[in-house]
């Protein structure tokens, strides 16, 4: 049977082809069109490289998944199919879009056309006929082509980033089989770059394009020969600096990899069933290994037992831990890992702190920090001193060759930039610190912040004078003449010392003084660091940072770098640039950057949340840094790199130079590596499932077979069976009324999908109503146990039983796990007496509510088929009946909720001790916002809150110190680690 | 399979579900022959003895219908006291009002009509009716789809076990709960004020128990936390830049929109 239907499409494809040549003929004069859009895109920006351009004409097309490795960015071709398409004529909607993506594309193509959907439904029904480019998110368009709110035939193309995410089933495509079904010309374009995803699961690259309704694929991986061809010949030149941990610290690493490595052990041991073969040591330390766990745990959650749990919070402790002990510095370790020594930690952990190995790593952080006679002497950072290494006789050096060599070229007046990037905003910190003030100073000040006990200072802190009381936090640093500098290990300290000679004056804006201060000074100076304190506090943790180079010969600074004299560029003092401030948004750090004339130093990370230059991408762009340092390593920013220098196609002398430090042989370097190879296979494996798949010819949904038709063929027999009662059903258009929040779960796509209206609404009692009596509360197993432990179930039965006459609750099993196992409901091995729990409870909510109905669904499959038999010869729900039932929430006030009040605060309120159901509206109304709250006293909150009881509940809660009470920490179990 | 499932189906569409005896005689009886004179026949002697479906209760014992004689799982209800009963027409009665058929999937695919029969003779007498189902084979899924819509249909309960043992402990708690209150399955109010603030702040998006409590322990009050920056929000050790970010916007909402 199957082989038949192959052969007939193969048959439709080699007429196709026939069409496709003729066709190409006539796309050669559209191929120059588009070409020409390419060119003009080049005049005003930056070309687009070969292989964009290749992907460009791929995909302008025909509609197809794009897959792109790491740090090759398809932003560069949805640009340009922007502008393609930018046209009010045509209505193109980009679902999965995150809010930054938005912004930078909105404000690149700078359109009346490009636009946010709007949140308001009328006006959104207005917008989509007005044309143009729209972000959308897929909820909202899912519910609007359910309302027939768009005009889905007029759509002229859905794209879809991060397409990795649209399995069955979920949203994007449920939304994009609405779409498909009224519209059979439209196009829909997806993209993604992250290959990995689709190494989880079987066929699962296959599903998404089905569900994509896509035919092609294509693939970009880094190895991409035409990727090579572009970024291979203007390679930036790159510096690999290895740094070795100090022995302790590489003790330290040993340690935690043994206890994750018995953690892990543990975990497999007590889940024997769960499939748990990502969760490797090697794993744990790549930054993927939270989606990992999500992807594997987080539908399962509540059916592991407490120790599970323990152990999968342990594992994920131990994991910061080595990544603090890595990137951070000495002081913080050990301060981070005292608050696992406590008596309280011990009493809620799986016991790793009891290990001979978790002793050794408390032994040695101890160890880092304080020296053998117990005083203050941490142990510097080791990527520390190749930083300045870097920065002071590296690049130098490089510059005098290049000036040198080409001494006519060189622009003088030009400043030096340097950028160095890092993980995450704490180590940019840190690196500022340590730049601006010294290795001493950042550790003494790490020591005060964190509040290490220290008691004694090793000499070489000596110049530091703490206040005797010890409450006092600022360390006042007193000019000492004979500030001696600490005698370092290595070779390169003597060097080091001249630099933190001067160091002891960081002040900024003033003058700066010489080594030999006047004694004088000394109160002015107590003052300045008095204030740069409070400065600090209030600034604390930036992503990005502005230093300035500032050289000082004799007491006097050179401004211009001109007379820069490079040779002497150990003479270096970095300041924070007082321009690049935080507080004045205004103020744009590109600007800054292009005013400057004094060499910078930019501090970065990879990737930013909270910037406004957030993109690696666009800080290369505006700053055209000389050199760039790699403070962490990340396979995105090397990539990205490579695209900016293969972009800017410039000679080999002239190109970026890139320091890479790395740990060698340790975790960093282990994640990178592993990340690499991650990524490389899983390209693998997709070049394979291309090459061997069968696409068929309808899975485009242009075609008149029905798309329902083509998605039955996964469905057992028997409904094909009943396929002509379902049609004659289909006539009739029966509906089922489901709950707008239900569209995040899989069955109202699945309903859709077996003929039936889905008519989305915002209900308070039940999920779906099938009929005026049938009122159904769908749970996963996972929802049920936590939902019976909470009690929320008990209440929503409750009120179904109240409501209607038949109130069905739906247990809702795992397709792809055995229905057979699943009388277990808990996964964990020992956790028999949890199982019992679970069915006596269900047992006690059957005894309450003897007319509540059990249905056991082995999947949603099965559950969509349940429905429609229920369904069969009985009357339609009527919504607006619907919309009457409730008891104080009615519907009304529920639209009211969401209409007018910001939705989270709302239900943050609704969770605080004296605010009720019934006063949430005076305080939403009246209370304008939290500090608000705050402000108000005992009397206005009676006022508001309408009596006494209520009023002091909340002042008490908003004002009081809560105290955790010792038994309850105890009882605390695992906690579930991401919360949907 | 198929064909025989099918028209039992239509049997159970038929049956409107019994008010009283009267409405009984009215029941039409489906196509299947076999199983329509079997169902006369019941109706013959229910109207003979239609006195005797008092509801039958005896103290603490599980009162067990002589034709459960030989179920396996009997042996393992043994922590409450059994015994059996010669009037009993459902196979078990736990509760005042509460009863239990027991129903192995093997056989009701063997027999589909059986079931059929016990539903029908046992009318309305009681308020919970539990249909006990044992999944023994290894497809049960177009069995128990069946076995589902005659208990939406028939107003009985259904409950699946795996094992006898499950079923025995199944019926036992059912004793054991006869008059156990809801308490354990309801809402817990929570007392503690600590813990109504770490619930507040749990019920944020992205902020988890641990970081409510880390929060707390940092701050001290809530009003310290909605008073704080976002970088002081940042600085709290497990909290990343997007918490802190979407924590701090949260906090400083204002409630209208």
């Amino acid at each position: 049977m199957e082989g038949n239907s192959i052969e007939e499409d193969s048959k439709v494809e080699t007429n196709e082809q026939k069409e496709k040549n003729i066709e190409d003929d006539i796309n050669v004069e559209e191929i120059n069109f588009m070409e020409k859009i390419l060119e003009k895109d080049a005049s005003d920006e930056l070309k687009c490289l070969d292989f964009e351009r290749q992907m460009f004409l791929d995909c302008v097309f025909s509609d197809g998944l794009m897959i792109c490795a790491k740090g090759v960015s398809y932003e560069k071709v949805i640009i340009n199919l922007f502008k393609v398409y930018l046209n009010p004529a045509n209505l193109i909607l980009i679902l999965n879009c995150d809010e930054y993506e938005e912004n930078y594309l909105t404000k690149l193509l700078n359109s009346p056309l490009v636009r946010a959907a709007s949140t308001n439904s009328n006006e959104r029904e207005k917008i989509y006929l007005s044309g143009g480019i729209q972000f959308i998110s897929t909820q909202v368009l899912v519910l609007d082509l359910l309302k027939n709110k768009i005009p889905t035939e007029l759509i002229t193309g859905i794209f879809v980033l991060r397409a990795h995410q649209v399995i069955e089933s979920c949203q994007e495509a449920f939304a994009l089989r609405l779409y498909r079904q009224k519209n059979k010309t439209g196009f829909i374009k997806a993209f993604t770059n992250s290959a990995e995803a689709f190494t989880f699961g079987y066929g699962h690259v296959e599903k998404v394009m089905r569900n994509l309704f896509v035919r092609e694929l294509f693939l970009w991986p880094r190895f991409h020969a035409v990727i090579q061809r572009s970024l291979k010949t203007y390679e930036p030149v790159s510096v690999e600096f290895h740094v070795p941990l100090s022995s302790k610290l590489a003790q330290i690493q040993t340690n935690i990899l043994d206890i994750m490595n018995f953690i892990v052990k543990e975990l497999k041991r007590i889940n024997p069933t769960v499939d748990l073969e990502e969760v490797t040591v090697e794993n744990c330390v790549t930054k993927r290994f939270q989606k990992i766990l999500q992807t594997q745990l987080d539908s399962i959650w509540h059916q592991l037992n407490a120790k599970t749990k323990l152990l999968i919070t342990d594992l994920k402790i131990l994991r910061s831990l080595m990544f603090s002990a890595i990137y951070s510095d000495s002081v913080t370790f050990y301060s981070t890992l005292k608050n696992y020594r406590g008596a309280e930690y011990a009493m809620h952990n799986s016991g790793w702190t009891l290990l001979d190995a978790a002793e050794r790593i408390f032994k040695f952080s101890k160890e880092r920090v304080f020296n053998n006679q117990d005083e203050f002497e941490p142990e510097p950072n080791a990527k520390w001193r190749a930083v300045s290494e870097i920065l002071r006789i590296e690049i130098p050096a490089d510059i005098k060759d290049v000036i040198s060599d080409e001494r006519n070229e060189f622009d003088k007046q030009k400043p030096i930039k340097i950028l160095i990037l890092c993980n995450d905003a704490r180590t940019c910190y840190q690196l500022n610190q340590y730049l601006t003030q010294g290795a001493e100073k950042t550790l003494f000040w790490t020591a005060l912040k964190n509040e290490v006990k220290v008691k004694k200072l090793s000499k070489s802190y000596k110049s530091f004078n703490i206040h005797e009381s010890g409450i006092v936090k600022n360390p006042v640093e007193v000019n000492n003449p004979d500030f001696k500098h600490k005698p370092s290990t290595s070779g390169k300290a003597v060097r080091n010392e001249k630099i933190s000679l001067k160091f002891n004056d960081t002040s900024r804006k003033r003058k700066h003084t010489n080594d030999e201060t006047n004694e004088s000074k000394t109160d002015d100076n107590n003052k300045v660091m008095v204030n740069d304190e409070n400065e600090e506090e209030e600034e604390y943790i930036k992503d990005t940072y502005l230093l300035t180079m500032t050289q000082r010969i004799d007491g006097n600074e050179s401004f211009s770098a001109a007379d820069f004299d490079l040779t002497k560029a150990e003479n270096v003092t970095f300041e924070v640039c007082d321009e690049y401030n935080e507080k004045n948004p205004s103020l744009n750090a590109t600007a800054i950057l292009s005013s400057m004339q004094k060499p910078t130093v930019f501090i970065q990370t990879f990737k930013s949340d909270r910037n406004r230059m957030s993109s690696l991408d666009q800080t290369l762009q505006d700053m055209s840094p000389d050199y760039i340092i790699l403070y962490n390593i990340n396979i995105t920013a090397i990539r990205q790199i490579e695209i900016f220098e293969a972009r800017h196609q410039r000679h080999v002398r002239r190109r970026l130079k890139v320091y890479v430090i790395m740990h060698a042989k340790t975790v960093e370097e282990q994640s990178f590596l592993t990340a690499l190879r991650r990524e490389k296979q899983a390209f693998e494996l997709l070049i394979e499932t291309k090459r061997t798949m069968v696409v068929p010819e309808y899975q485009d949904g242009k075609t008149d077979v029905e798309i329902e038709d083509q998605l039955d063929d996964e469905e057992e027999e028997d409904t094909r069976n009943a396929g002509g009662q379902e049609k004659a059903l289909k006539k009739e258009k029966s509906k089922v009324i489901v709950d707008s929040r239900e569209f995040r779960s899989e069955l109202p796509c699945l309903i859709h999908k077996r003929g039936l209206d889905v008519i989305p609404a915002m209900i308070t009692i039940g999920d779906y109503i099938l009929t005026p009596d049938i009122c159904v509360e769908r749970k996963s197993i996972s929802d049920l146990i936590g939902s019976l432990q909470s009690g929320r179930l008990y209440n929503q039965c409750f009120q179904m039983t109240r409501h209607y006459s038949m109130a069905i609750l739906l247990i809702e099993f795992d397709q792809n796990k055995s229905f057979h196992l699943q009388g277990r409901y808990m996964l964990s091995r020992d956790s028999d007496t949890m199982n019992m729990e679970i069915v006596q409870k269900i047992q006690l909510l059957t005894i309450h509510f003897p007319k509540l109905r059990l249905v056991w669904s082995p999947s949603p499959y099965a559950t969509a088929q349940l429905f429609e038999e229920l369904k069969l010869n009985r009357e339609e729900p009527n919504l607006e009946e619907i919309m009457q039932t409730g008891t104080d929430e009615t519907m009304q006030e529920l639209a009211v909720i969401t209409d007018r009040y910001n939705t989270n605060i709302h239900d943050f309120l609704l969770k605080l001790p004296g605010i009720t159901p019934k006063n949430i509206h005076q305080v939403m109304k009246k209370g304008k916002n939290l500090k608000n709250l705050l402000k108000m006293s005992d009397i206005d909150l009676v006022e508001l809150l309408g009596n006494i009881k209520d009023a002091r509940l909340l002042h008490n809660i908003l004002h009081k110190a809560h105290e955790a009470n010792k038994q309850d920490q105890k009882t605390i179990k695992g906690r579930k680690f991401l919360k949907k | 399979m198929d064909l025989l499932d099918d028209s039992f189906d239509k049997v159970i569409f038929d049956v409107e579900i019994p008010e009283d005896s009267k409405q009984k005689s009215e029941i039409q009886a489906g196509p299947s022959t076999s199983s329509a004179s079997v169902s006369k026949q019941n109706e013959k002697s229910q109207e003979n003895q239609p006195e005797k479906e008092v509801v039958i209760y005896v103290g603490n014992a599980i009162q067990v219908n002589p034709c459960q004689k030989g179920n396996p799982l009997l042996k393992s209800i043994n922590s409450i006291p059994w015994e059996f009963n010669e009037k009993l027409i459902p196979d078990y009665v736990v509760g005042k009002r509460a009863c239990v058929l027991f129903l192995s999937v093997k056989y009701h695919q063997l027999k589909p009509d059986y079931i059929h029969e016990r539903l029908r003779q046992l009318r309305k007498n009681y308020e919970l009716r539990i249909l006990l189902v044992h999944v023994d084979i290894k497809e049960p899924h177009n069995a128990l789809k069946h076995l589902t819509r005659i208990c939406l249909l028939a107003d009985f309960t259904l409950m699946l076990a795996w094992s006898y043992e499950e079923a025995g402990k199944i019926i036992e708690t059912y004793k054991m709960f006869e008059n156990a209150s809801a308490e354990r399955i309801q809402e817990k109010q929570e007392t503690d004020s600590y813990q109504n603030v770490v619930n507040a702040l749990t019920s944020i998006k992205s902020i988890n128990k641990t970081d409510a409590m880390t929060l707390l322990n940092n701050f001290g009050t809530l009003e310290n936390l909605i008073q704080a920056s976002e970088n002081q929000l940042y600085s709290c050790v497990g909290l990343g830049p997007k918490k802190a970010q979407k924590l701090h916007k949260l906090l400083n909402q204002n409630f209208l929109k």
